[in-house]
């Protein structure tokens, strides 16, 4: 009884961590999402940012918590673009989209549960949460670093190796593209070759291209120098074996003079 | 006795699977629209999933609002992690206790009383992700050094201690990242 027991716990274990899901794997609503143009509402009926994450969490099966303070932000924000046009959205670019709404609003999407039922949290960068928002950066390891590029609203970190670099001195010069601490960091670590970079999911993508090309090419010009010393040396001592034989021969000459 | 093991194991997974297809074991609760976090605890601990008791000092977020745009419905095998979930977002953390789990500010959480974890434990995230918990890094013969670590550490709000062998306290979840991003250095 006992053993079937712990077997049913075992069993039950398992199950369960197979069904442990992606935070990036996010649900694709069944059919095209049409977000209306404000242009065509009165005031009162301005579609907000708001009612944009009801829709999301509508169409996607996703709950969303937000504190007081960013609801009240959302409430306020006008969601739509430009265009003045009803924007219909297919399925599989709702999220990106959804995303890019929030981020041109100044508005931050976090995922808190990769399982059922799936939360999210959205934060305005306007709120006293800008000050804490970096501990909400989700740790993308190197090799997944392509997948932040369609999340513009999801902070993440992640580190990058540029084993050319000097990373202290990249970070210094380069500081100045981060204006913003609390969404924007590139920190170099210690001794190593390594960079840890937090941002939004596009700037992070691009700033880890940004350093590897210049990590490339200053392996290039590491290794032309490395060639030019080399070839330097050879004929340093191609040199200093001819002045040998001359003055050898000059000795012969004197001796046998 | 191998024999023994192997037909309970499947005879256990036969009655979980058969039960599941039943609906059994797969009971919900529904989290109001309108619910707090104090809601949340109250709806884990009555369920039986969690045994959760707020921190005098910290009780007043009990009363913080989700902003739930409707009624959220948990199956009770999941609650106790939703609750966690929640209340890492409303920057809290648990602190395990023998019988009952305290709810923490993040803020005011001792790592004197953080559990002690193996990091394989917390890489494998097999802890809910608000319990409190303390781990050694780095680990002999990782590349990166205590002010790596420290780096990082400030960017997730974990707390880091001691010279050489450090210790790492705070929210399981948060402590990972911090574990999963010095790895990759």
């Amino acid at each position: 009884m006992k053993l079937t027991l712990i077997c049913l716990a075992t069993a039950i274990l398992v199950t369960e961590s197979a069904q442990a899901g992606d935070l990036l794997d996010f649900p694709i609503p069944d059919s095209p999402v049409v977000i209306p143009a404000n242009s065509d509402l009165a005031d009162a009926d301005e579609f907000t940012i708001e009612d944009l994450i009801a829709l999301y969490s509508k169409v996607t099966g996703q709950h969303c918590v937000m504190s007081a303070e960013t609801q009240a932000y959302a409430s306020n924000t006008p969601a739509t673009a430009l265009t003045g046009e009803d924007m219909t959205i297919a399925p599989e670019r709702f999220q990106e989209t959804f995303e890019a709404f929030l981020m041109v609003s100044n508005f931050v999407f976090t995922p808190l549960t990769a399982d059922e039922p799936r939360l999210f949290t959205v934060n305005s960068l306007y709120t006293g949460a800008r000050s804490t928002i970096k501990s909400l950066a989700m740790y993308l390891p190197p090799d997944r670093l392509d997948e932040a590029a369609a999340h513009p609203a999801i902070l993440f970190t992640t580190v990058v190796n540029v084993p050319h670099t000097d990373v202290r001195q990249v970070t210094t010069s380069l500081r100045s593209m981060f204006p913003d601490p609390n969404t924007q960091q590139m920190l170099p670590v210690g001794n190593t070759h390594a960079i840890v970079l937090m941002g939004l999911g596009p700037n992070v993508v691009s700033f880890a291209q940004l350093l590897k090309v210049a990590d490339e090419a200053e392996g290039r010009a590491h290794e032309e120098r490395m060639r030019a010393h080399e070839e330097s040396k050879a004929d340093e001592s191609a040199e200093t074996s001819q002045a040998c034989d001359v003055s050898e021969a000059k000795g012969v000459r004197v001796a046998g003079a | 006795m191998r024999l023994s093991i192997a037909s309970s194991t499947l005879a256990a997974l036969l009655l979980l699977s058969g039960c599941q297809s039943l609906g059994l074991g797969r009971a919900e609760v529904s989290v109001p629209a309108t619910a707090t976090l104090g809601d949340v605890v109250t709806l884990a601990n009555s369920s039986g999933t969690s045994t959760l008791v707020w921190q005098r000092d910290s009780e007043q977020y009990a009363l913080q609002s989700l902003g739930l745009g409707g009624p959220l419905r948990v199956s009770v095998s999941r609650l106790d992690d939703v609750t966690h979930a929640l209340l890492l977002w409303g920057g809290l953390v648990v602190i395990p206790g023998d019988g009952q789990d305290r709810i923490v500010a993040a803020e005011d959480a001792s790592p004197a009383e953080a559990r002690h974890v193996d990091r394989a434990l917390l890489l494998a995230e097999a802890l809910p992700p608000a319990t409190f918990v303390l781990t050694t890094c780095p680990l002999p013969g990782e590349v990166g050094s205590s002010k790596d670590l420290r780096r990082l550490a400030e960017q997730w709000g974990v707390h880091l201690s001691g010279v050489d062998n450090l210790v790492l306290a705070g929210p399981a979840d948060r402590v990972t990242r911090v574990l999963r991003a010095f790895s990759a250095i």
